[in-house]
């Protein structure tokens, strides 16, 4: 097996290592952007699909600040939101560099995308249902957690599980502020010395990354639809 | 039951104006709407679509808040009322929709306990509350499938049970059979009017189908271009409709139908034409059952041959229907009308519009 893989994969195998760490590197970033995306996406995306006109919470104001800034966020290219952020990532994280220094553009290049996925998949959620809940005398927030995302927990699961994807692709490019992960590897060892079998060794665990991920969110959605 | 006055007000709307800004002029509003809905009645809302019907029964939940006007359900004025105490005036009217409108991810039973959240029930206590209310719309063995699994009758069934499970004094429903066939709506017309009888729950239909009106409610309005141009007890409305949408809504629903239809009849016309006159008698419940015709043919020498005849039971008096046509001397036949008439039958002479 061993010789296998190292005839297969030579420069991989002979510090297996350091693919080791742009793995843990990949799954640290994809972890704590995406936990917080997914609050940060959830919230504004709720937002969205409240104040909207007609909606339970109608406020013009927000909702017009709300959608500029999302459409904003998300025509800025991720490479120019690391640059753009460097400040603040600074003042929140304390660095702006390495893994601690990524998550933040993370979070703002994928949660406004995660927030549309959220206002979709709410506005997919059968306004009758509102209307009902309405009648028996339920609040904002009971509408919210008890109609919106209850009904709409398998359209938010879809929503997640291609905005996670996106974000891993956001990762590889990290590698400009030095916070690894496979993309840096990929190009720094793979096609800095034209080492295919380490690009191939990227694309092979980025895939199987990405299934997992597409498995779990079909799942979740699976098992929310009755 | 608990026992009520007389013509106690559950809900009374007074003036009621509401518009909408974007669809303009006319679609769907209610133009200054003053009506009242006595205590333990059942009372119907007809109208066309487009009518503003249904936005008028969501005026009395506040789920459109009228422009101006004032909605008093109970005795409290809702429209003054703030969201939360709002909140709290709506759990004491249940509501059910046209398309049923159940949460699809909750089981039946988890539907019918959906209003019971706040109330500070066990769970124990709510299921059980919820367990009797599926029975008392017999779909115990249900409880535990979720609404994609129901057909449209038991979907209503459901619905009606959670709309009940926060006692309610008032159960609206909007367009609640439209979207079943006759024989469903049939028993859950007859399930509403159980929980009226039993439970003492006051009932708004509202409706485009006259034969729900008939079938189940004791007063109804009719409404056109937003506003309510005929009301009264459902008796005396196909007894003897005023307006022309309430005599197409009544005609819908008669068992008699079009009766102007008749003249259109290539054998009527020939006789109409020959000089007789076609007539269309009304017998209300006191006049019915009356040997009309072979009295007015002894005493009047006036023959009478019978078109249509019909007789139907409209909350619970009966209402009788004669279209003859009259062949005799015209100031017998004049007569004879007159001798009807002093005998409580109403009489109508049918001509060509």
């Amino acid at each position: 097996m061993h010789e296998f893989l190292t005839n297969l994969f030579p420069y991989v195998m002979k510090k297996p290592e350091q693919l080791g760490k742009s793995i843990l590197e990949t799954l640290e970033m994809t972890a704590w952007a995406g936990g917080f995306m997914l609050i940060f996406g959830l919230l504004f995306g709720i937002l969205l699909t409240v104040t909207r006109q007609g909606g339970i919470l109608e406020n013009k104001g927000v909702y017009q600040v709300l959608d500029k800034v999302i459409n904003l966020l998300r025509s800025i290219p991720f490479v120019i939101l690391i640059a753009l952020l460097m400040n603040l990532t600074k003042i929140i994280m304390g660095t702006r560099i390495g893994v601690r220094g990524v998550i933040v553009p993370l979070i703002f290049g994928s949660a406004p995308f995660f927030a549309r996925q959220v206002d979709a998949a709410l506005a997919g959620v059968d306004k009758g249902l509102v209307e009902a809940a309405s009648s028996m005398g339920v609040g904002p927030l009971g509408i919210i957690f008890r109609v919106y995302l209850k009904e709409g927990t398998a359209a938010i699961a879809r929503g997640a599980t291609i905005t996670v994807i996106n974000l891993i692709g956001l990762t590889a490019m990290s590698g400009y502020v030095g916070a690894g992960g496979l993309g840096d590897y990929a190009i720094t060892y793979g096609y800095n010395y034209n080492r295919m079998d380490i690009v191939w060794a990227a694309v092979i665990v980025t895939v199987l990354i990405v299934s997992v991920v597409q498995a779990v969110g079909t799942l979740i959605a699976k098992l929310a639809t009755h | 039951m608990t026992t009520v006055k007389p013509d106690a007000v559950m809900i009374s709307l007074e003036h009621i104006v509401k518009t909408f800004p974007s669809s303009g002029e006319g679609v769907h509003a209610v133009k200054d709407v003053t009506l009242q809905i006595r205590t333990g009645e059942i009372f119907g809302i007809v109208g066309f679509s487009g009518a503003g019907k249904s936005t008028l029964v969501r005026c009395m939940n506040l789920l459109e808040r009228p422009n101006s006007g004032r909605v008093i359900v109970d005795g409290v004025d809702l429209t003054a009322l703030p969201m939360r105490a709002l909140n709290r005036e709506r759990r004491k009217m249940g509501m059910i929709f046209q398309q049923f409108n159940l949460f699809a991810s909750r089981t039946v039973l988890d539907n019918v306990m959906f209003p019971l959240a706040h109330t500070g029930l066990s769970r124990a206590a709510m299921k059980k509350k919820a367990m009797d209310l599926l029975a008392f719309v017999e779909l115990s063995q249900k409880a535990d499938a979720y609404p994609s699994q129901l057909s449209g009758g038991q979907k209503q069934r459901v619905a009606i049970a959670r709309a009940l499970a926060s006692d309610p004094k008032v159960l609206l429903c909007d367009e609640a059979t439209s979207a079943l066939d006759p024989q469903t709506t049939s028993s859950i017309l007859s399930l509403l009017g159980r929980l009226n009888r039993e439970m003492g729950i006051t009932i708004v239909v509202i409706t485009h189908q006259m034969q729900v009106v008939k079938d189940l409610c004791q007063r109804v309005a009719l409404m056109e271009e937003g506003r309510v141009v005929e009301e009264g007890d459902v008796y005396d409305i196909f007894a003897n409709p005023r307006e022309m949408v309430t005599r197409s809504f009544v005609e819908s629903a008669s068992s008699g139908g079009q009766v102007r239809e008749i003249l259109r009849d290539p054998s009527v016309r020939k006789v109409v034409a020959s000089g007789a006159k076609v007539y269309c008698f009304k017998f209300l419940d006191s006049s019915a059952g009356r040997a009309l015709v072979s009295s007015i043919s002894r005493a009047y020498h006036v023959d009478l041959s019978i078109l249509q005849a019909n007789i139907e039971m409209i909350d619970g008096r009966s209402l009788g229907q004669l279209v003859v046509t009259a062949e005799g001397m015209a100031e017998n036949i004049a007569a004879a009308i007159d001798y009807a008439r002093e005998n409580g039958v109403e009489v109508e002479e049918l001509k060509h519009a």
